[in-house]
């Protein structure tokens, strides 16, 4: 139970208490004066905002309460097959490519049409219009092996057959954050992404995957070069908080470093510099280029150009240096004060460095 | 102390400084002579001489003292006091407070007219504070052409530093050249039109009756501006990040 709050429909003044769930969010509306009563509103939602209302109507105004804050934590997959969440992360991200076209003994997982919608809390999210998404959603294939444990790579242990609804929305959950509704392609790249992913919480309707890893692998096209020297480094980056994986070849890299960094957000617009565009000067970097989508105030040691990708952010560039922009620390350009702000503080964010 | 239009020349301090130990000294041995050396040419000639190299010494030593930008010594102490906002880590929270602060010398060297000291809690080091910022360890060093700093990762390594300083080999950072004048921009090997990226005289603080310079080091990301006053050090302290909130100001207030 949480904040009550009242509403008024019809002339009518109406007291409802929230009942969230552990992710804090509102799943439905109590009535305090009935506690015992069903409630007589619930919200049965997704993690792209678009939750549906059964029962008594309301203008309720903790609808979304705890939604924000779904999205704000990473890889959080939720699955309303069964009304849980899910947490995934890579296991090993990108790997050489060594099995093209396969999609494992469980064969193609489901499709479904796209919903066109974004993650990342309905625009929301961290820097989500910044690079776009990716877009391998065309061949996209998912493989699940029950139990066992993904970083042996194994995506070859079938599809648990109990599991089609669950994994026809993992299917989608990954289509949709590789970017579904459109966005930028990837190169042409065989494209290999497991992730693992993990029951929240036990759900009677399947026990035998609690706490059991799924391997999730989508296949882009049959082309493999090898696009990390050592796929070590571009195998540790987790999923986004934006839904994006780590692509570092997708910056243009062909081998890259994972550092942890702490990483924040500037702007140069007027309420920051006190200049506006056009006006000399304006968001001259370092480098004497613009700071623009991308540009990223980095230490003396990463050299202008050196590109890099920042989960939750996308690919972006060296340009810029900051006078306390030190040690593991970089800047990633925002479009406004509130973007900037928004992103806030994030420490230890595996940050893929090209080599 | 000299200031003359909106250039400081250390150096002129030395010749004032000088000048006025000169006359103390001058005076002592006038006394001396007076009262009991008689006064021959040759008794005078002997007292010129003692008192020229008597000048010559305390010129010599207050010539040293002069550079003293920050005074580098041993167990000196600035303490200040301010307010600073940050954002919490992994999240957008900001949150502020009061805050103290101290820098303190703990280690001194002069060699051949450059002093570099050790020294813990820089004010630099104020950039990004959140309740858990620490002091961390900077040597800084000053010779008759500026000043120079550089922040190392641990004691052990800013006490390596404090000899490179003094050798010359450590690549240190100009925060200060001399003459200080205004408009001048350090550290920027190709200055900018902004003033940008370089540590930049703006001048000298509005409304303070003291000689008080102040340098900022302004980029796109952020700013951060050092008050200096020559012969105290540096009497304020900002920092703004444009951006992910975080925000320090901090004036020396012992």
């Amino acid at each position: 139970m949480s904040l009550a709050g009242s509403y008024t429909s019809g002339g009518t003044t109406a007291t409802r208490v929230p009942l969230l769930d552990a992710s804090g969010s509102a799943i439905a509306l109590v009535n305090p004066a009935s506690p015992n009563s069903p409630p007589p509103t619930t919200f049965t939602y997704d993690p792209s905002g678009m939750p549906t209302l059964s029962g008594q109507s309301n203008n309720f105004p903790f609808l979304y309460q705890g939604m924000e804050h779904e999205f704000l934590e990473p890889n959080q997959f939720y699955y309303g097959g069964d009304g849980q969440f899910y947490s995934a992360q890579i296991q090993r991200g990108f790997s050489i490519a060594g099995t093209q076209g396969t999609s494992g003994p469980g064969g193609p997982g489901p499709r479904r049409a796209h919903h066109g919608r974004h993650h990342g809390g309905g625009g929301r999210g961290r820097g989500a219009a910044v690079n776009g998404h990716t877009d391998v959603a065309a061949t996209a294939d998912v493989v699940a092996a029950g139990g066992g444990d993904t970083g042996s790579g194994d995506s070859g242990g079938g599809t648990p057959s109990s599991l089609p609804g669950l994994l026809e929305d993992i299917y989608n959950f990954f289509n949709d954050l590789f970017g579904g509704g459109g966005g930028q392609s990837l190169p042409p790249n065989y494209f290999v992404y497991q992730a693992r992913l993990q029951r929240a919480r036990r759900h009677p309707q399947y026990p035998e995957i609690d706490g059991v890893a799924i391997d999730i692998v989508l296949n882009q096209s049959p082309a493999a070069p090898e696009f990390c020297a050592d796929p070590h480094p571009c195998a540790e980056p987790p999923l986004t908080r934006t839904g994006s994986p780590a692509p570092c070849m997708a910056c243009g890299c062909t081998a890259c470093a994972t550092i942890p960094m702490t990483v924040t957000g500037y702007d140069n617009g007027y309420e920051s510099t006190g200049k506006n565009p056009g006006d000399p000067a304006y968001g001259i970097t370092a480098s004497g280029s613009v700071a623009g989508a991308g540009t990223i105030a980095a230490p003396n040691r990463f050299g202008y150009g050196t590109k890099m990708f920042v989960p939750g952010y996308g690919c972006g560039q060296v340009e810029d240096r900051g006078g306390a922009i030190t040690g593991n620390h970089i800047d990633l350009w925002f479009p406004s004060v509130t973007a900037a702000r928004g992103w806030g503080l994030h420490r230890n964010v595996p940050v893929s460095v090209c080599q | 102390m000299s200031i003359i239009g909106d250039t400081f020349v250390p150096h002129l301090i030395s010749v004032k400084e000088q000048s006025n130990s000169a006359q103390i000294v001058n005076v002592g041995a006038t006394l001396c002579t007076s009262s009991k050396v008689p006064n021959t040419g040759i008794r005078s000639g002997t007292t010129i001489f003692l008192l020229a190299a008597l000048i010559l010494a305390a010129a010599q030593s207050v010539f040293a003292q002069s550079q003293d930008i920050v005074p580098l010594k041993a167990g000196s102490i600035w303490k200040y006091r301010g307010r600073a906002c940050w954002t919490i880590a992994d999240s957008t929270r900001t949150k502020c407070s009061n805050i103290r602060w101290e820098m303190r010398v703990l280690q001194s060297v002069t060699e051949n007219g450059k002093t570099a000291a050790l020294v813990a809690g820089f004010p630099l080091d104020l950039a990004w504070y959140d309740p858990t910022t620490k002091p961390g360890y900077t040597v800084v060093s000053e010779d008759s052409q500026g000043l120079y700093f550089k922040s190392a990762t641990s004691k052990a390594q800013a006490k390596t530093m404090v000899t490179q300083a003094l050798a010359g080999k450590a690549p240190f950072q100009q925060i200060v050249r001399f003459p200080i004048r205004v408009g001048d921009c350090i550290g920027d090997a190709s200055p900018r039109p902004d003033k940008r990226y370089c540590w930049y005289v703006r001048g000298r603080s509005k409304g303070s009756a003291r000689a008080d310079w102040e340098i900022a080091y302004e980029t796109v990301p952020d700013v951060t501006i050092l008050s200096l006053v020559p012969g105290v050090g540096f009497t304020r302290y900002t920092y703004r990040h444009r951006g992910t909130v975080s925000s320090v100001t901090v004036h020396l207030v012992e």
